[in-house]
């Protein structure tokens, strides 16, 4: 009998602390995706933002028409890519950023924090991906697919570096 | 903005993290937010009315000292209880990783999380083991903030991952007084320097014992130098096996109150800060450079970063007595480095000030949100399922 409890007692043990483990893994592996949910819609306010500051801009009476045409015909294209980053809508914002970097050379308060909220937001959502793919490749997770049927998250690449390098 | 605020350090006593915590708060209401800060305090604590207390802390020995912390499921329900009711449009929690308050509220909520990190010594066993424990508060966060360089680099090592490095503010009109008492007066002629040390006198960190190894040195070159030594503990101890002229040149004021500083820090011709290390933050450093003092620091990064090198000021390496003899007895014979390090040291210090601080803060604020979030209770996965109605047997 006690053999059997040395034997028994032991392999248990590594069973519940495996069992443990895995769902540690699923739990916090569902808890990075929220977070990655939570940080794409907190991207996608702020660009929203920083386009409509743009028309905004364009239309304060500062610039020339010519001018205030580029911005919103730059704006306008990145408003109208919303959902998922497909290359067009990253390229959208990058554009904007290009055209915003050679007509607005002194960007005003409203505008200049704007596109200072796009690098932070766009910053923290690229951190918490890599944190969720960190988890991701492990070869556990893989194998057993604690992830369920969730996507790969991806980074969201463009240029943001205006008015300033972040 | 409904903004929450959470401190793991009680508010019954002083400490970096409380005053920041502190002054962030008045200041974002300052500016039109509405703020609840949740922090340990005892109920005889008189507490500003923006500041709800979490219980009774306890001390405790974490991370090398002992720090006082609330725990205990007391105290969980009193945070769980904040977080429902406060609705708050998103919660900025300090140090994180520490076990107490700042803890409990990250497993209490779901939403929009900011975390300040102020500590370079996150240590990395106390990680190891309770991983399980953190981790899951750690994933909450969508905005991680450090104080400094040094702090930034602690997390990318110990944590993994990127931090913005936002500095602590500081309240530089407070010394803006000081900065014009001293203007009226000009650079003193006396046969030596009137130096200033400020900080706990016992505490090794803060450097005491190698500012006064350093003073045969100076008082050979500048007899009339004369160092004033500021802050809590028992100095008269600590001056006893100086030699007699060591002691004959130190003047002891014990603990000082805010008023006071301000007119030291007007009063001295240079500033020491000769701190060994644990400084993730130079504080005292800004305070000093905004009231118009100039600064002899050790080389520690926090200090290095807040002079930007030996632009405001004159650095020597950690612990290094005769190099901070040298530094001191050269800048006395400058006065003109010195008259120069006066006039720029408020322009440098307005760079630290809550006014240029809290834009930056807000901003992360607001690059966490989405259209519509806010802070919730969190809801465990399990709870989360949704129950599938019963499938009814069609009747035969």
């Amino acid at each position: 009998m006690g053999d059997v409890l040395a034997v028994v007692g032991p392999v248990l043990a590594v069973l519940l602390a495996v069992g443990w483990y895995l769902s540690y893994t699923a739990v916090r592996l569902d808890r990075l995706h929220t977070q990655n949910n939570a940080t794409t819609a907190a991207l996608d306010a702020q660009v929203v933002r920083r386009a409509d500051a743009t028309v905004d801009a364009a239309y304060g009476g500062d610039l020339d028409p010519a001018s205030a045409a580029l911005l919103l015909d730059a704006a306008g294209a990145a408003l109208a890519l919303t959902g998922e980053w497909s290359p067009q809508r990253c390229a959208a914002e990058t554009e904007l950023t290009e055209v915003l970097r050679v007509v607005v050379p002194e960007p005003g308060p409203a505008l200049r924090g704007a596109a200072e909220r796009v690098q932070l937001a766009r910053h923290f959502h690229n951190e918490v991906v890599d944190r969720t793919l960190q988890v991701r490749r492990r070869r556990v997770v893989r194998v057993l697919h604690l992830a369920g049927r969730r996507p790969l998250p991806g980074k969201v690449v463009f240029d943001d570096a205006w008015p300033q390098a972040p | 903005m409904r903004v929450g605020l959470v401190s793991p350090y009680s508010f019954d006593v002083h400490g970096g993290v409380q005053i920041h915590v502190r002054e962030l708060a008045e200041h974002l209401i300052g500016v039109g937010h509405q703020v609840s800060v949740l922090a340990p305090a005892e109920s005889t604590t008189r507490l500003p009315e923006y500041v709800v207390s979490a219980g009774g802390a306890v001390p405790v020995r974490y991370n090398g000292s002992v720090a006082r912390l609330a725990f205990g499921p007391n105290v969980a329900a009193r945070v769980r209880d904040w977080v429902e009711h406060g609705s708050f449009d998103v919660v900025h929690i300090h140090e994180p990783a520490s076990p107490s308050v700042s803890l409990l509220a990250l497993w209490a909520m779901a939403g929009p999380v900011v975390a300040t990190f102020h500590s370079s010594q996150i240590k990395s066993r106390t990680l190891r083991l309770a991983g399980p424990m953190l981790q899951p508060g750690l994933d909450k966060i969508s905005a991680r903030i450090a104080v400094s360089e040094e702090a930034r680099r602690t997390v990318l090592e110990q944590l993994g991952g990127d931090c913005v490095v936002i500095p602590n503010g500081v309240d530089t009109s407070r010394f803006a007084g000081a900065a014009v008492m001293r203007a009226g007066r000009g650079v003193r002629t006396g046969s030596g320097p009137t130096m200033l040390f400020l900080g706990r006198v016992e505490e090794p960190r803060k450097g005491l014992s190698v500012l006064l190894r350093a003073m045969p040195r100076i008082l050979a070159d500048c007899p009339g130098a004369r160092l004033v030594v500021a802050g809590p503990g028992d100095a008269a101890e600590v001056l006893e096996d100086q030699p007699a002229e060591v002691r004959a040149a130190c003047v002891l004021v014990g603990a000082v109150d805010e008023r006071d500083k301000v007119g030291l820090m007007a009063d001295c011709d240079l500033y020491i800060a000769p701190n060994t290390g644990g400084e993730s933050f130079g504080i005292i450093l800004v305070e000093a450079l905004s009231a118009g003092a100039p600064v002899v620091a050790s080389d520690l990064v926090a200090f290095e970063a807040v002079l930007k090198g030996e632009e405001h000021g004159a650095l020597f390496p950690v612990g290094d007595v005769d190099a901070l003899g040298a530094r001191v007895v050269s800048l006395w014979h400058d006065p003109e480095r010195r008259r120069l390090l006066q006039e720029c040291g408020p322009v440098r210090a307005a760079d630290f000030d809550w006014g240029r601080v809290v834009p930056h803060i807000e901003a992360v604020y607001d690059s966490v949100r989405a259209h519509g979030s806010s802070v919730g209770r969190h809801v465990p996965v399990l709870r989360r399922i949704p129950r599938r109605p019963r499938r009814r047997r069609p009747h035969g």
